[in-house]
């Protein structure tokens, strides 16, 4: 079983689709840093920020200065552009990883699945050897060059992307999603001034056929994109479906990330074919050209056991990690432990309202937050409906309040959230303490129970 | 391959009949026209509430160019009469602090620019005794509708009090007629820009960020948390670290006007909810939106209880200063904080979720 599990990570196989994969990677991620520092996010995200709400075991991780994080940016228009011409690739790749993950782990509020998909490929793309054919390197130091590649260094990413849309299938089976056609319900008449087909968004029947249609796409789309009769029409969906939703709704530049990932299903014939084009129609004088007359070596390549070992890991890890959500008792999209890296992606329409209260020791007099002193729009909205970020909130609104010298001996919340267009609830019981609950992995049994 | 094409054209076609099918039996009333919602409350509240505005700012500025010429106590009288209705008029207008109102360069909103409270009287007397009536700082408190407020009511002050301290200072005149331009400067600009801002501020029927819908709900939102924050929150000492009340805190406290005015602001609030005109035509609100979509009914229900509630609060607050009754009547004052603290949930997530309007920039999760 092992032995042919390394036969099979370990075949030959052209490196074009891997050449390609890091080519358009690079694009893709030279246009969103681009996209992100011309909208003006970096002074939105990380200057104009008075708390950041920190990933759990990443507690550490500090916001530098305002310049540090503009030239971070910078480096990473810089890294992009370096893996897409395979220039300096490994050093390019490892400082896009560590910048780019860097960023992401500044503010947990502006966590998205997409972003973790970015760090997750950006790491990969550091051990793989991408730079081997049509590259500055392969240019400047012939050596290095290749034909061939074991399989596995294209099939991991094959395999991250179907991950992605099937977890994202998973999650759209359930009752909400499918019989009540919610969120879509609420999405859909929102976006009634869409062009041509707008108006039928007001009928909820489109709700109901979306909703089907989406959950079914996640679901199968992968294994129509690995099957040869069915990939070009696959892919042409997958055009389709990121069109729509990225016209529909404001997810930024994930359906361009995905829609270009997705080329990397396609035959190595085809891979081969658009780097000779580039090369004969976009003269790279600076790259090595690309050339497909060398044999096929026989045989697998020097397959490694340890190399085989790593791989069974990480995909295991990557299949599991989602699934994590099983351990946990009550309504994931309520309690949401074990939501985030998971693939759960547009699933639910949730909003909050928070009103903390900080109470004075001695006089036992409880003063009333406006949120708006400390957090912006997005972090308020995002911190008002995610129990581990209400935790976090009350820590600082302790900390900044007895930097101002008052004594705080508590900090409670009253918190109503509204799940798919429910009548709010309170997610747990005003009067607690937040300052006494630790967060931690464990189920958060201080939440209410969702009632339907 | 002409099999296929068959079967596509007959499920097209059962689609299209299943949908006209619905039309009848199926609920298909989730559409609703932002359009017609932006025009009722253009036509029916914001451009009436800025007009408003200019005409009582004119009477104000013609009365106290004349107190200036001639200053004795029926001109005094006068000029606060005219304070307190353009004050009232004002507060309509506060609520659309969009478009032309909007942050520009170095420029705040319009509302932070002429309406910013409390007033510090130390930055007034001091502009006032350098005779500085360039308003090149960034001391918004110094200025706008409540330094004139300052200067035309004094604190606790005699009508004979106020007319001695102008005739003791001169330039006291010069600063009173500063502000008052640069009111109607800034006013009247923003009034002239909608009148050609209102036609693309309809058609932009979205419900993204920037649309006009979500311009209008946010700032809705940031006027409805206005009132409880600074006109009730802060001059209760309700923040977080303040260890007393802070009376003098309140919108207009030279005036003494406070309580009037924080209900015209209530009412306005009430008015863009439920979508009547300034003229108390009906037209077409939030609420009219909410009665569209998935939840909206229970959600308007829920809304108007509490409503009712906070009216009720707002009906027993005590006659005379909003200051006063902060130091003597604190609990009816506070219930009133307590019940617009109860209500903003149904204004603020449980109405922008329901109705699908974006809130921020940022990306959203995509799919």
């Amino acid at each position: 079983m092992f032995d042919r599990l390394k036969s099979f990570l370990f075949e030959p196989k052209s490196i074009a689709p891997l050449v390609v994969f890091r080519i358009i990677f690079g694009l893709a991620t030279f246009i969103s840093t681009a996209r992100f520092l011309y909208l003006g996010w970096v002074d939105l995200h990380f200057v104009n920020t008075q708390v950041q709400f920190k990933y759990f075991g990443f507690e550490w991780v500090q916001l530098a200065t305002a310049s540090i994080m503009y030239a971070i940016h910078y480096l990473m228009l810089a890294a992009s552009l370096g893996i897409v011409f395979g220039a300096f690739y490994r050093v390019s790749a490892i400082m896009f990883f560590i910048s780019f993950t860097y960023c992401e782990l500044i503010d947990i509020t502006y966590y998205l699945n997409h972003y973790y998909f970015v760090s997750l490929i950006a790491f990969l793309l550091i051990w793989m050897p991408a730079n081997a054919h049509f590259s500055w390197d392969a240019f400047v130091k012939p050596s290095i060059r290749k034909s061939f590649v074991p399989a596995f260094t294209i099939q991991i990413f094959k395999f991250q992307l179907i991950l992605v849309y099937f977890f994202a299938g998973i999650a759209k089976i359930n009752y909400t999603w499918l019989m009540e056609a919610l969120p879509l319900k609420i999405w859909l008449p929102a976006n009634s001034d869409f062009p041509f087909i707008g108006w039928l968004f007001n009928y909820p029947l489109t709700a109901h056929v979306f909703s089907w249609a989406g959950m079914l796409f996640d679901i199968s789309i992968g294994l129509f994109l690995l099957l040869p009769q069915t990939r070009f029409f696959a892919w042409l969906l997958v055009l389709f479906f990121h069109l729509l939703t990225g016209a529909l709704f404001q997810i930024g530049v994930f359906p361009l990330v995905m829609v270009a990932s997705t080329l990397i299903f396609f035959s190595a014939h085809f891979h081969q074919n658009i780097l000779l084009f580039l090369n004969k129609f976009i003269k790279f004088p600076f790259l090595s050209e690309p050339n497909y007359a060398d044999e096929k070596p026989t045989g697998n390549l020097l397959g490694s056991s340890l190399i085989t070992g790593v791989i069974l890991c990480w995909v295991s890890f990557h299949i599991l990690f989602p699934l994590r959500y099983v351990l946990y008792p009550g309504n994931l999209f309520w309690t949401e432990e074990a939501y985030r890296f998971g693939w759960r992606v547009m699933l639910m329409e949730k909003a909050g309202t928070a009103t903390f209260y900080v109470q004075e020791k001695s006089s036992q007099r409880e003063g009333v937050v406006d949120n708006s002193d400390f957090l912006n729009v997005h972090q308020e909205k995002q911190m008002a409906m995610q129990p581990d970020l209400i935790l976090q909130y009350a820590q600082f609104l302790k900390n900044h309040y007895q930097r101002q010298g008052v004594s705080v001996d508590k900090v409670s919340a009253e918190v109503y959230v509204t799940l798919n267009a429910k009548p709010s609830k309170l997610l747990f019981n005003p009067q607690l303490n937040l300052l006494e609950i630790v967060d931690s992995w464990a189920p958060k049994t201080w939440l209410n129970r969702f009632e339907e | 391959m002409k099999n296929k094409a068959q079967l596509l054209i007959v499920i097209g076609i059962l689609f299209i009949f299943s949908c006209k099918e619905k039309d009848k039996g199926m609920d298909a009333s989730l559409a609703f026209d932002r359009g017609a919602l932006l025009s009722s409350i253009t036509s029916g509240m914001i451009m009436p509430a800025y007009d408003s505005s200019v005409f009582y700012f004119s009477n104000l500025a013609q009365t106290t160019l004349q107190l200036s010429q001639n200053p004795n106590a029926d001109k005094l009288l006068q000029a606060q009469q005219n304070w307190k209705q353009f004050a009232r008029s004002w507060q309509y207008a506060a609520a659309f602090n969009f478009g032309p109102a909007a942050e520009k360069g170095i420029k705040k909103t319009l509302a932070e620019e002429i309406a910013s409270f409390p007033v510090s009287s130390t930055k007034v007397e001091s502009f006032i005794l350098a005779n500085d009536t360039s308003f090149a700082n960034f001391d918004r408190d110094s200025r706008g509708i409540f330094a004139i407020e300052y200067l035309l009511f004094g604190e606790n002050e005699s009508a004979n009090d106020i007319l001695a301290k102008f005739a003791n200072q001169p330039q006291r005149f010069s600063y009173l007629l500063a502000c008052s331009n640069h009111i109607g400067l800034n006013l009247k600009w923003v009034q002239t820009e909608w009148k050609t801002y209102q036609a693309s501020f309809v058609s932009n029927v979205g419900t993204d960020i920037g649309s006009s819908t979500s311009l209008l709900y946010n700032e809705f939102l940031k006027y409805y948390e206005g009132l409880k924050n600074f006109k009730f929150g802060i001059p209760l000492g309700r923040r977080p670290g303040q260890t007393t009340t802070l009376p003098k805190n309140v919108e207009a406290y030279y005036s003494g006007y406070s309580t009037e005015l924080a209900r015209e602001h209530w009412r306005c609030a009430q008015l863009i909810w439920e979508g009547t005109g300034l003229d108390g035509k009906q037209g077409i609100g939030f609420k009219a939106y909410l009665d569209k979509v998935e939840g909206g009914k229970a959600l308007i229900a829920l809304t108007q209880e509490q409503a009712a509630a906070t009216q009720a609060k707002f009906d027993a607050l005590p006659t005379g200063k909003l200051s006063d009754a902060i130091q003597n009547n604190f609990t009816k004052v506070d219930d009133v904080h307590t019940e617009l603290q109860k209500l903003t949930r149904f204004y603020k997530s449980d109405l922008s979720s329901l109705i699908g309007i974006a809130v921020t920039f940022s990306s959203g999760d995509g799919d």
